[in-house]
């Protein structure tokens, strides 16, 4: 080993590397990628699916960030998709909304454009001002009313949730169970509640349907009184929060999804739900990427997905199809049969949901 | 200790030959500042980074908006800023009095005491160091949870409600004393050992009995030194973050270590919140740091090492003998074998439940299964490992180079390497995560979302311990065997190659094995690091467990201990093998 030489080497190899990494930067597909998926995205002749055919025999992928319970519902809906497509491999990720919406964001300021469809209850509205979406048009929604549709097509309904009170069953027996939100108060509850910190599904969705629900001064008041419960923020997704109340670690859970509630008592758990009026419904919504690498594959999914086919799919598998043509498996899940009445915080959500997550880190997180 | 004079004069090569090296591309001049830029690109851009967003609103995508002095004014303006802060000071001085207590103890226990078990104190401890903290703060948190066999034993046996919240600040304080011990033990250990005993000898004589010595001379002596490490402690305590965000977080009490992760894991991020507790906190280390330097350099004055040699005298504990040793049991008990016992426990179990309340028939190895068969789990032990490997040579080989410009050349401008290499121990993890991640979220260079951005900030982080192995490695040295090899003519280059690198090798195999073992198991940095796609043990086993898949991430806690043991063991026969010393 002759010193120079191998220093000489060393700092070669370091030029190298660092002239690698700066020119790995570079050279990312410009203008005319995001030209081409908005073609896709807004193409309606009647050759359509043809097309789309034709370009995903070609890109053979398809990349989905999804929040919806992966082995509940999205890898069905995946697997079914490819036995009609059997030339294209669905690659899924799941995280909560701000998860995906992040990894989206971080992804696209480092220019690295990987996915196609990303999905959430809150994922489009923190998106949108963004624009990493693509506005698209599928004919299967045309059938959905209005609040299961974007106006500008920047996303279209997947499946529904409505957020519910999960009990232990052996912990917490029915005749004990709170019934209102007023019950929430009772001091036997004290540290005995729990809720996931999520923002597009937990915590700050519930400060959400209160502050709207029982008005700004009256909700600001229960909050309070909520806070002094010592509720357990679990920094995670509500299916977890619902596995550690199955588990016996929480005896009650807020803002848990009924439709998991029953998926879980269906296969035995000792959980169950109780609707706390009005009940927080939720829109899982699903949107197309600016700079999707496969957006033929990306559109015949989404067509799918909407599709009474995709639908079914989803209530086989106990979730909530937002279909106006697919009833649920158990139609007591939704408002209606199920004697709640929901209301839907979408809207809102995309103006307010920044200043929710403000009052419960206020009230709910010491010191936030 | 082989200390050689300060140097007085540099090596003829880097002053007497002038024309050749000018000539080269690779004189050490031009080298050393190449080193230097460098450190400067790995340890400035994160700290510009976070002050720069704690003065700058940040937009809906994250990126820096327009500046603004709001964030400092929410910062000393908000009750809710004055709790954390609070919360912060709070843990660390309990958490540092625990530590000193239950360190300094068993310190004495184990070097100036005749009781029994003082080897296995000393295997012990140095087991607890290595633990990975979020292994320790998980098991204590099912060891004291609702559903754990504490309060199932009050509730069972004294008929009690749960008489512990676990996700509280007391077990917050308990579980970062506990983990902050092992330190303390050592650096304690260090200091008794090196205080004349003849003194303490004296005080037997003259009649004092063991309490006497012990307040009237021991303490004194020990005093200097154990400020020094009381502090460290602290500034270790207040930059901590797993405890914080596994016990604290999920009872609503936050630090600002973990404040500034909430600021981080909002949607937009909120930079520039977090920003304005980074500079707080940064100032404050900083400022604790400096003045531990100074009590130390003060301390000079005790003088608790004197030229005469000493023989080890043990105090004769008589009756208190017994009591001692189960003092240093007691520890083997709560700080080792009841967590790892108990990970192993949840490890088997079907669904997560104290001792004694799942029949055995249903116990089951399916949790290992499951971890060992997830693709992701087992890819963040190869990531892990990989970034380990790459930021411990990273570490080794820049700290080797610059050691070596900063004691043995009078080049100018040496000082800047010193300088540089020491920016990062005001950098407490989470923030060197801040910062990083910021960083090139903003630049375009595509290290964002794989490993190699970790391996930037680890090496960053890590370039102190470095220069503090390679820099008392050298001064061990004798410098005439370099001027031997310029005399007979070799290049400054060569005779780095040839002769310091091998002398340099116990010390750099030390350093390599410290910051791969540390590497392996932080979280603070990793946790804003890591993307879906590049996770590391740590941080998968932080997910896990926010997951509430316990019995899941009890399994992957044993596969992580057992690796980690074996590694441990490999890399100490190694060591001894080459009789290096690993000290903290």
């Amino acid at each position: 080993m002759t010193g120079p030489r191998t220093l000489r080497a060393i700092i070669g190899a370091v030029s190298a590397v660092t002239l690698g990494i700066l020119t790995a930067g570079c050279g990312q597909t410009g203008a005319s990628a995001a030209k081409k998926v908005a073609e896709v995205a807004q193409y309606t002749k009647a050759d359509r699916t043809n097309m789309l055919i034709a370009g995903a025999k070609k890109e053979k992928r398809l990349v989905w960030y999804t929040t919806v319970i992966t082995n509940q519902i999205a890898q069905p809906l995946a697997n079914a998709f490819h036995r009609k497509y059997p030339f294209i491999t669905v690659q899924l990720y799941r995280g909560d909304s701000g998860t995906v919406a992040q990894k989206m964001i971080q992804e696209y300021r480092t220019r690295s454009y990987r996915v196609d469809l990303i999905d959430g209850t809150s994922t489009s509205a923190m998106l949108q001002r963004t624009g990493f979406l693509q506005p698209f048009r599928s004919p299967e929604l045309a059938s959905y009313p209005a609040q299961f549709k974007d106006p500008s097509g920047y996303w279209g309904a997947e499946l529904l949730y409505y957020m519910v009170l999960a009990r232990n069953t052996k912990l917490v027996p029915s005749g004990q169970t709170p019934r209102t939100y007023q019950d929430l108060l009772d001091p036997k509850w004290k540290g005995k509640l729990a809720w996931s910190t999520s923002s597009g599904s937990g915590a700050p969705t519930f400060v959400g349907n209160i502050l709207t629900s029982m008005g700004q001064a009256r909700g600001t008041a229960y909050l309070h009184q909520l806070a002094g419960q010592g509720i357990h923020n679990v920094n995670s997704s509500g299916r977890s929060v619902l596995d550690q109340v199955v588990a016996g670690q929480f005896p009650l859970a807020l803002q848990v999804f009924n439709d998991q509630v029953d998926f879980s008592k269906a296969a035995g758990a000792p959980v169950d739900w109780v609707p706390l009026q009005p009940v927080t419904g939720q829109v899982s919504r699903i949107s197309l990427a600016a700079r999707a690498p496969h957006p033929d594959a990306a559109m015949l999914f989404l067509d799918f997905m909407f599709s009474k086919e995709g639908q079914q799919i989803v209530r086989q598998r106990g979730g909530i199809p937002a279909s106006p043509q697919v009833e649920a498996l158990r139609p007591t899940l939704k408002p209606g049969p199920g004697r709640f009445t929901a209301d839907y915080i979408q809207d809102r959500a995309a103006t307010q949901l920044s200043h929710w997550s403000d009052v419960y880190q206020q009230l709910f997180v010491q010191g936030g | 200790m082989g200390v050689s004079s300060e140097p007085r004069f540099a090596p003829a090569s880097v002053t007497a030959r002038p024309r050749t090296e000018r000539a080269s591309l690779l004189s050490p001049r031009i080298v050393m500042w190449l080193v230097a830029a460098v450190f400067a690109l790995l340890t400035v851009p994160p700290l510009v980074t976070v002050v720069q967003r704690s003065l700058y609103t940040t937009d809906f995508i994250g990126e820096p908006g327009t500046f603004t002095l709001d964030n400092y004014k929410h910062l000393f303006t908000q009750g809710a800023s004055l709790r954390v802060v609070g919360n912060s000071l709070t843990l660390a001085a309990g958490a540092t009095v625990l530590a000193l207590v239950v360190g300094g103890t068993l310190a004495w226990v184990v070097e100036r005491t005749d009781a029994r078990g003082r080897g296995v104190c000393r295997v012990a401890m140095l087991l607890a160091l290595a633990m990975p903290y979020v292994l320790y703060a998980m098991s204590w948190i099912l060891l004291l949870g609702p559903n754990g066999p504490v309060n199932q034993a009050a509730r069972h046996w004294f008929g009690l409600g749960q008489v512990v919240k676990p996700y509280s600040l007391p077990v917050m304080i308990f579980v970062e004393g506990l983990v902050s011990a092992p330190l303390a033990f050592l650096l304690l250990a260090a200091v008794l050992r090196n205080m004349d005993p003849s003194l303490e000898e004296c005080a037997q004589v003259s009649g004092a009995g063991v309490g006497k010595t012990l307040s009237r001379v021991s303490a004194p002596l020990v005093t200097p030194g154990g400020i020094a490490v009381a502090m460290l402690i602290f500034v270790r305590a207040l930059e901590a973050f797993e405890v914080p965000a596994m016990v604290g977080l999920p009872g609503g009490v936050t630090v600002m270590t973990t404040r500034i992760y909430l600021g981080t894991q909002r949607q937009p991020p909120d930079y520039g919140g977090a920003g304005a507790y980074a500079v707080l906190l940064m100032v404050a280390v900083g400022v604790l740091l400096a003045l531990s330097a100074r009590i130390t350099r003060r301390g000079a004055a005790y003088a608790t090492v004197t030229g005469r040699g000493f023989r080890p005298h043990r105090i004769r504990l008589g009756r208190w003998r017994s009591l001692a040793t189960a003092l240093v049991w007691l520890f083997v008990l709560v700080g080792l074998v009841a967590p790892i016992g108990l990970l192993v426990w949840a490890s088997v179990l079907p669904y997560y439940a104290a001792p004694g309340q799942i029949p055995t028939r249903l116990l089951t190895l399916h949790n290992y299964h499951a971890v060992l068969g997830q693709p992701a789990l087992l890819g963040s032990i190869t990531n892990t490992l990989l970034i380990g490997v790459c930021t411990a040579t990273a570490v080794c080989l820049l700290t080797a180079g610059a050691g070596w410009f900063v004691a043995r050349t009078r080049l100018r401008g040496r000082w800047v390497l010193e300088q540089l290499g020491g920016i990062p121990l005001v950098i407490p993890g989470i923030i060197m995560g801040l910062g990083v991640s910021a960083f090139y979220l903003q630049v375009p260079i595509a290290v964002y979302g794989t490993i190699w951005i970790f391996v930037l900030a680890f090496v960053a982080r890590y370039l102190p311990y470095g220069m503090r192995y390679t820099g008392s490695g050298l001064v061990q040295i004798g410098r005439e065997l370099e001027e031997a090899a310029v005399m007979s003519g070799a290049k400054p280059g060569r005779t780095f190659a040839r002769i310091v690198l091998p002398l340099l090798m116990p010390s750099l195999a030390a350093a390599w094995i410290f910051v791969f073992l540390v590497a392996g198991k932080e979280l603070s940095m990793s946790v804003l690091l890591s993307s879906p796609d590049t996770q590391v043990m740590a941080v998968s086993l932080f997910d896990l467990f926010n997951n509430g898949q316990i019995t899941q991430s009890a399994a992957f806690g044993v596969v992580w201990t057992l690796g980690l043991g074996v590694c441990v063991a490999l890399l100490s026969v190694i060591a001894r093998r080459a009789r290096i010393e690993i000290q903290g």
